[in-house]
C-alpha cells in the first residue's frame, strides 16, 4: 500500500517536475533581454534562478524512473494545482534576487497574480525596474493566460498519457479540437497570431504618441502579452494612464476584449463558421451582461457629473467597466478615485461584471458569463415546466459550439461553481473587515477588492499593497490560485494531502 | 486532422475570423458610445 503511494508520488512528481523544468527553460528569455540591455546583475539573477529551477525539476523527474505513467482524474488535478504551488515558487526566485519584492512572499505574491492573469502587484519601484524583469512579469502573465498545462503539453508532453486529466485540472474543459494535444496548439496559435499583431498595432500607436521606437516595441509587446491574457499589469505605475491617449486605450480594449473570448469560439470564427458569433450563449451573454452593466455605470457617473462628458465618461467610466468585465484590469483612473469618486450604484456595476468575468475557457477569470446564462435558462425552465401541463416534457437548449439540452446536472454545476466564487468573496470581505479599523479600509472599498480578487480582475480601490499583513497576503495569493483554476483541483489537492496525512 | 496553418484558403478564412472578432469588439465600443452620448446629452 505504501509503495504504491510513493510510486504514485513519484508519477505526479514526473509531470509537476517536466512543467518547473519548462518554466526554468523560459528564464532564458528574460535573461537574454537583460543581457541585451546589458542589465547584466539581472541577468546573472534569471540564470541562477534557471539552473536551480532546473535542478529541482530534474530532482522530480529522476525520481520516477520509470517515467511518464497514465494518470488517474485525481492525479490530474493534484499534479496541476502542485506545479502551479511549486512552478510559482521557482518563478519566484529572479523577483527576490532583484531586491524590488520586499520578501519572498510578495515575489510568489507577483507570480500567482501573474500566472492567474490577476494583475495585482506589490513590486516596489516599478518605474525603474530592469526591462528583464518586465520582460519575465509580461511572459509569466501570457502564460498563465493560456495555462501552463497548455503550454507544456504544446511543447513538452506531447504524447504523454496524462495529459488531458492535467488541462482539465487548469479550468479548462473543453476540446477545441477533438484530440488535446490539437486543442493546445489550436491555443497556442491563436495567442501567437494575436501577440504579432497586436505589437505590431500597438508598437506603432506607441510610437505615435511619441515613444522611441525601441521602448515602443518593449511597451507594445508587454501590453499586448498583458492585455490579450486579460492580465492588467502595465510597465509603468501608472497603468494605462502613462500613455495619455485615447488610441492607445482603444486598442487595448480590442486586445483585452478579444481575450477574453472562449478559444473554442477563436478557433470556430477563424475556421469559417461565422453563424456561431451570433448564436453562441456566451457571447449573447456577455453582450447583454456588458451594454445593461456600462448603462447603469454610465448613468450614475454622468447623474453625478463625474465626467461630464462623452469622451471622458467612454474613456474613464466605458473602458474601466470593460476592463473589470473582461477581468482584465487596465485602469484609467487611479484606485482610489474608485472609491473616492464613483457613486455607490457605478460601484455596485463594476464590482458585478468583476465577479461575472468573461468567457469560459478562455484567458479571463471570474465565474464566466455562461454559467449566468446556465442559470437563468435553468429558471426559465423551471418556471416553464410548472406553467406547462404534468404530460408535457420541456427540454431547454444552448448553443455553445454545438446544440446541448441542459439537464439537471449542468444547471447544478453551474450553480454550484457560482455559489462558490460567492463564498469566497465574502469569506474575502470578512477577512478584510477584521483588518479594516487598523487600517482605515472603508466597506465600498473592500467590497470592491474582494471582487477584483475573486474574478482575478486586479483593478484595485487602493488596499493592495506591500504593507498588507502576511496573512491577508497569503489569502489572496490562494484566492488568486482558486479562482483561476476554478476550484475543483485545489479541493482535490487539499483532498489528496488530508487522506495521505489521515493514513500517516 | 486539418493542420491549423495549411493552405491558403485557412489563412483568409482565419484573417475573417480576426476580422469578425475586431468588429465584434467595435460594436460594443459602439454601444458604449452611444450610451455615453445619451447620458451625457451629448455634451463634448
Amino acid at each position: 500500500m505504501r509503495r504504491a503511494r510513493i510510486r504514485e508520488l513519484r508519477v505526479m512528481g514526473y509531470y509537476v517536475g517536466l512543467i518547473v523544468v519548462m518554466l526554468s527553460a523560459l528564464m532564458v528569455i528574460p535573461a537574454i533581454t537583460s543581457s541585451i540591455q546589458r542589465e547584466w546583475p539581472v541577468a546573472v539573477d534569471f540564470f541562477l534562478s534557471a539552473g536551480l529551477g532546473a535542478t529541482v525539476g530534474l530532482g522530480l523527474m529522476f525520481l520516477a524512473p520509470e517515467g511518464a505513467r497514465d494518470l488517474t482524474w485525481t492525479q490530474g488535478m493534484v499534479t496541476t494545482a502542485s506545479a502551479w504551488l511549486l512552478g510559482m515558487m521557482v518563478c519566484a526566485v529572479p523577483y527576490y534576487l532583484s531586491g524590488h519584492w520586499l520578501s519572498f512572499l510578495d515575489a510568489c505574491f507577483d507570480v500567482m497574480s501573474g500566472f492567474t492573469t490577476t494583475g495585482l502587484a506589490l513590486v516596489q519601484d516599478l518605474d525603474h525596474i530592469a526591462d528583464g524583469l518586465n520582460m519575465w512579469r509580461f511572459l509569466l502573465t501570457w502564460l498563465g493566460g493560456q495555462g501552463m498545462v497548455v503550454l507544456a503539453i504544446t511543447f513538452f508532453v506531447r504524447g504523454l498519457p496524462g495529459a488531458f486529466k492535467m488541462y482539465v485540472g487548469e479550468g479548462k474543459d473543453e476540446r477545441v479540437m477533438p484530440n488535446v494535444i490539437h486543442t493546445a496548439r489550436a491555443i497556442w496559435f491563436v495567442s501567437v497570431v494575436y501577440l504579432i499583431l497586436g505589437t505590431v498595432i500597438l508598437t506603432s500607436t506607441s510610437i505615435s504618441i511619441g515613444q522611441a521606437p525601441g521602448r515602443a516595441f518593449l511597451h507594445g509587446l508587454w501590453m499586448v502579452m498583458s492585455g490579450w491574457s486579460t492580465g492588467g499589469f502595465a510597465p509603468m505605475s501608472q497603468g494605462v494612464v502613462y500613455y495619455h491617449s485615447l488610441l492607445f486605450e482603444i486598442v487595448t480594449v480590442v486586445f483585452f476584449t478579444i481575450g477574453s473570448f472562449n478559444f473554442s469560439l477563436h478557433w470556430a470564427l477563424w475556421n469559417g463558421n461565422k453563424k456561431e458569433v451570433f448564436r453562441n450563449l456566451e457571447v449573447l451573454a456577455f453582450m447583454l451582461t456588458s451594454t445593461v452593466l456600462v448603462a447603469i455605470s454610465s448613468w450614475d457617473l454622468a447623474r453625478a457629473g463625474v465626467y461630464p462628458t462623452v469622451v471622458t465618461l467612454f474613456r474613464r467610466g466605458f473602458y474601466n467597466l470593460i476592463s473589470a468585465h473582461t477581468t482584465t484590469g487596465f485602469g484609467t483612473i487611479y484606485a482610489r478615485q474608485f472609491a473616492l469618486e464613483w457613486g455607490p450604484l457605478a460601484l455596485v456595476a463594476i464590482t458585478i461584471a468583476m465577479l461575472i468575468g468573461a468567457s469560459a475557457s478562455s484567458t479571463a477569470g471570474g465565474f464566466k458569463g455562461v454559467r449566468v446564462g446556465l442559470v437563468f435558462k435553468s429558471i426559465v425552465q423551471d418556471v416553464k415546466r410548472l406553467l406547462a401541463p404534468e404530460q408535457a416534457r420541456l427540454a431547454e437548449r444552448f448553443h455553445m459550439g454545438r446544440e446541448t439540452t441542459l439537464d439537471d446536472r449542468i444547471a447544478r454545476s453551474a450553480m454550484s461553481i457560482i455559489l462558490l466564487y460567492i463564498a469566497m468573496w465574502l469569506v474575502l470581505i470578512l477577512l478584510h473587515g477584521g483588518y479594516a479599523a487598523r487600517f482605515g479600509w472603508d466597506l465600498p472599498s473592500i467590497i470592491f477588492e474582494s471582487a477584483s480578487l475573486t474574478g482575478n480582475v486586479g483593478l484595485s480601490a487602493g488596499i493592495t499593497s506591500a504593507a498588507l499583513p502576511s496573512v491577508l497576503k497569503v489569502a489572496y495569493l490562494v484566492a488568486m490560485w482558486l479562482g483561476r483554476l476554478e476550484f475543483l483541483s485545489v479541493f482535490v489537492l487539499a483532498g489528496y494531502l488530508l487522506k495521505g496525512w489521515r493514513k500517516a | 486532422m486539418k493542420r491549423p496553418d495549411k493552405t491558403g484558403a485557412d489563412l483568409l478564412r482565419n484573417l475573417a475570423g480576426i476580422g469578425l472578432e475586431i468588429s465584434l469588439t467595435v460594436l460594443i465600443m459602439l454601444v458604449g458610445l452611444l450610451i455615453a452620448i445619451f447620458v451625457t446629452r451629448g455634451s463634448f
